[in-house]
């Protein structure tokens, strides 16, 4: 989820959690008040009840008051001095309807004579006021808490702003380029002072990046030229006449371990070279056509080991490599198909848009799978190999997110490289 | 013919020219790219061998001047810069060839011969060696005048074997000229030796001597024994 929505997202719970509290306990307090007041009103009307009574010795009569049921008095037997509110409802003759009054009950005693006497006031006008309160104040809220909604969008939006910049910076960033970085620091420090933490990371991962490439340039170059000595020397001496037997032995043998050294040393650079991605240009690369031309130069090792080999192409594979790594992964693969094939047995090539299958007939293999793309991995009835084909496979297809898969199915080895759907 | 070598590594240089002087051709060597500048002013080569790299400057300097002052020299680009880019641009520049080192002497003097009858007879000239004639334009082996069918790699293989006649071939030269260097040189070992035998065959079939022998443990050798 995005930064701002989920910001926005809790400040509305918030805002709609704040909003209840302060409705619910607005009217609360106005209720209490409300009945507050009424409460004082009727303890001070009692007052006066009970004035006026002593004066008129207990005479009282029900007219008196033109509104109905203001003051109701009955003789009682037993007599108390608990006085109580409560909430009543009462018919209305204007309203044609009960409306809420708040009552005063108590006793009092005059002349050896209980009486129990209720004295209401309605407070319909009151709770018409809280209603009307109630709803003015939720009005003023909504538009407040829009406001503040909206204010808190720009804000964040504002603030945010250098943030995602910064993660833009980083997600176009390219480690082999060394144009200056353009940081936007705006007046927040923190953001300033992240910009300026991966600042000094982006400089030295380019530092260690152009080291580790420089490394491996110059590996690759200077040491060329002294494998171009020793063999263009070793096989000088291969061609000198008068040698004995044991002497071109001898020569021999240094002469093929340094080739294997060489060989060893290319390839291991090459693995370095691709996983610090080195190389950089990629053109389209039509895979049906590549193969056609492999097939070709592959030809003759098909028919000595008498491999029947059979491709397929159900769709063309297209993608954007690196024309040398693409060629070096085809090549590999179908080496490999050849290498580990027994005498009659078959290859079978299958393109779809998707993936290549490479599958062909062979011996048990004497790894496990799972390291099957690991460096040096040979099968023990190929000690001369450099063990190296397959893991260069993988590491091409890691540098241009494609999946590699092996599964065997006795006789069957079968290798996949599929497209990783992003 | 005459060959400049513009090589820094001694070691290099010598070997390159003891082997070419073997062939008769007739080398000459400058270790610096002021030296070689120097030469290419003075004398006329049929072949220069450049070093990209040299101690006081890019080869690639010399390909320019060697086109800007003589179209028929050919010219072969040495170079320990396995990379793609400066090969595409040694050859924009207009070198004829370009090598990556470390490679085999029999290579190298395999290409020069290849260029050399390209340059001078614009490709018309022939191979013949005894009795064997090859017509490299239309890829053609002719044995006292009868054509003999080749595949591909036997007659890429045959070329070769005459280019650096009398020379031992390790197999190791002989896989990477067919196959380049991609190839790991085990599986290739029986697949070159079938290819030698249907060669040895084909040759002997149509009356050819049995030019080829193979040298224990090394390789094979073209030339009469």
């Amino acid at each position: 989820m995005k930064l701002l929505k989920k910001t926005t997202q809790y400040y509305f719970v918030f805002l709609i959690l704040t909003f209840l509290i302060v409705v619910i306990t607005f009217y609360f307090i106005a209720e209490y008040l409300i009945y507050k007041d009424v409460e004082s009103r009727l303890q001070s009307e009692r007052k006066y009840f009970e004035e006026y009574m002593y004066v008129n010795h207990g005479k009282w009569y029900d007219g008196c008051y033109f509104i109905d049921n203001k003051v109701v008095v009955h003789q009682v037997s037993h007599w108390s001095t608990i006085a109580v509110f409560k909430d009543t409802l009462l018919y209305d003759r204007q309203a044609n309807a009960k409306i809420p009054f708040r009552e005063l009950n108590f006793y009092m005693k005059l002349n050896n004579q209980a009486y129990h006497i209720s004295i209401r006031k309605s407070i319909i006008e009151s709770r018409i006021m809280i209603e009307y309160f109630t709803v003015i104040m939720i009005g003023m809220l909504t538009i407040l808490f829009l406001f503040m909604y909206f204010f808190q969008q720009r804000m964040a939006n504002r603030i945010w702003k250098p943030f995602y910049e910064t993660l833009k910076i980083l997600q176009e960033l390219k480690l082999n380029s060394t144009t200056k970085i353009e940081w936007k620091d705006g007046q927040i420090n923190e953001f300033a002072e992240l910009n300026n933490t991966l600042n000094h990371m982006i400089l030295k991962m380019r530092s260690d990046y152009k080291n580790l490439k420089e490394f491996t340039e110059n590996a690759s170059h200077e040491l060329q030229t002294p494998i171009s000595v020793i063999r263009v020397r070793s096989e000088e001496l291969i061609q000198s006449e008068h040698l004995t037997d044991r002497q071109q032995y001898l020569i021999h043998d240094i002469y093929e371990s340094f080739n294997r050294m060489s060989t060893l040393i290319q390839t291991l650079l090459l693995l370095s070279k691709i996983e610090n991605r080195q190389f950089i240009d990629v053109i389209e690369i039509d895979v049906d056509k590549l193969i056609t031309v492999k097939i070709n130069e592959y030809e003759e090792f098909f028919q000595i080991k008498k491999i029947n080999f059979s491709y397929t192409k159900h769709q063309n594979f297209i993608c954007m490599m690196n024309p040398l790594l693409a060629d070096i992964l085809l090549n590999n693969l179908i080496i490999n198909s050849i290498k580990h094939n027994i005498e009659g047995g078959f290859v079978l090539l299958n393109l779809f848009d998707d993936r290549i299958e490479i599958s062909n007939s062979g011996e048990r293999i004497t790894v496990e799978p799972d390291v099957l793309f690991n460096r040096f991995i040979k099968s023990k009835s190929k000690p001369d190999s450099l063990g190296l084909g397959l893991a260069i496979v993988k590491q091409i297809t890691d540098t241009y997110d494609l999946h590699i898969t092996y599964t065997y199915n006795h006789p069957i080895h079968m290798i996949c490289i599929r497209r990783i759907n992003l | 013919m005459k060959i400049l070598i513009v090589e820094d590594e001694t070691g290099l240089s010598e070997s390159i020219s003891s082997h070419l002087g073997k062939e008769n051709f007739i080398c000459e060597r400058a270790f610096t790219y002021e030296e070689a500048y120097e030469k290419i002013n003075l004398y006329t080569y049929d072949c220069v061998i450049v070093d990209i790299n040299l101690p006081d400057g890019f080869g690639f300097g010399i390909v320019e001047k060697l086109k800007s002052l003589s179209a028929t020299t050919g010219i072969i680009i040495l170079s320990a810069r396995n990379s793609i880019d400066d090969k595409l641009k040694g050859l924009e520049i207009g070198s004829d060839d370009y090598m990556t080192k470390p490679f085999h002497l029999s290579e190298l003097n395999a290409r020069i011969k290849s260029l050399m009858r390209r340059r001078q007879f614009n490709g018309n000239n022939e191979i013949i060696y005894n009795e064997i004639r090859i017509i490299p334009n239309k890829r053609q082996v002719l044995i006292h005048g009868e054509e003999l069918h080749l595949s591909k790699k036997e007659y890429d293989l045959l070329v070769y074997f005459i280019s650096n006649k009398g020379n031992a071939l390790t197999k190791t030269s002989i896989t990477e000229h067919l196959w380049g260097d991609h190839m790991d040189s085990a599986d290739s070992l029986y697949v070159i030796y079938s290819h030698i035998k249907n060669l040895r065959k084909k040759l002997v079939e149509k009356g050819a001597l049995d030019y080829v022998s193979s040298i224990y443990g090394i390789g094979y050798k073209f030339g009469e024994k």
